[in-house]
């Protein structure tokens, strides 16, 4: 998991401070513009603070490859982005074996498989894989 | 719970299939804009034809029978039980 600490940014600077542009690591739409100046030592240092104050709130972290995304881009039934977990339908067919699914289960009766993907989380506890 | 009731659900909260079909993202500022609209109300670029639902099913495998986004590791089409060809992953 290649995680970043903040989402994708652009800083604009002045000579009293900093401010910044965050994007979605994703749609790379534009998500909010810091409403302050922001000032530190460094540029990484009024960044961070920035993004506690102003950024963070406005995103969800995907909990598999760590990218900071909005919420349409955000498969919050388990809590990936939807490039890591797309939407799944209810099955009416294994994805592994293609027996027909009568009813609703979480596990193919024939071979054994998960039907839907839960996370990333998840499969690591039980038997199904992505 | 239907699917249909499940995107619904999933929409009033600002998440889910239904919201990105409403929305495209202006190439040239990033604004999110709705889809009906054909230029950024911010810049004034064109905006392009792709919804954030038409560059996510891009990015995934598809049912060639039924266009149901399936995931990567997917065999069969979970909808229709189509024979997946791989190889034609996406288009």
């Amino acid at each position: 998991m290649t995680e970043s600490r903040t989402a994708k940014y652009k800083v604009i600077t002045d000579d009293v401070g900093y401010r910044f542009i965050f994007y979605c690591d994703i749609s790379d739409a534009h998500v909010c513009t810091t409403s302050r100046i922001y000032h530190g030592n460094s540029e990484k240092e009024a960044l961070l603070v920035a993004w506690q104050t102003e950024g963070r709130e406005h995103f969800n972290r995907c909990h598999k490859c760590g990218r900071w995304v909005i919420d349409a881009v955000y498969n919050a039934e388990v809590l990936e982005c939807v490039e890591c977990a797309p939407y799944e339908a209810e099955p009416k067919y294994c994805k592994n074996c293609g027996t027909k699914i009568e009813g609703y289960f979480k596990i193919c009766s024939c071979c054994g498989k998960k039907l839907i993907y839960e996370g990333s989380a998840a499969s690591n506890d039980t038997k199904g894989s992505v | 719970m239907t699917q249909r009731v499940r995107f619904k659900n999933l929409e009033r909260f600002g998440f889910g299939p239904n919201v990105m079909k409403k929305l495209r993202v202006c190439s040239r500022c990033g604004q999110i804009v709705r889809s009906r609209a054909k230029t950024c109300f911010d810049c004034g670029e064109r905006l392009p034809k792709e919804t954030l639902f038409d560059r996510y099913k891009r990015k995934h495998l598809k049912c060639q029978n039924c266009d149901t986004v399936l995931t990567a590791d997917s065999l069969y089409c979970s909808n229709c039980g189509n024979l997946l060809i791989k190889g034609e992953k996406t288009i």
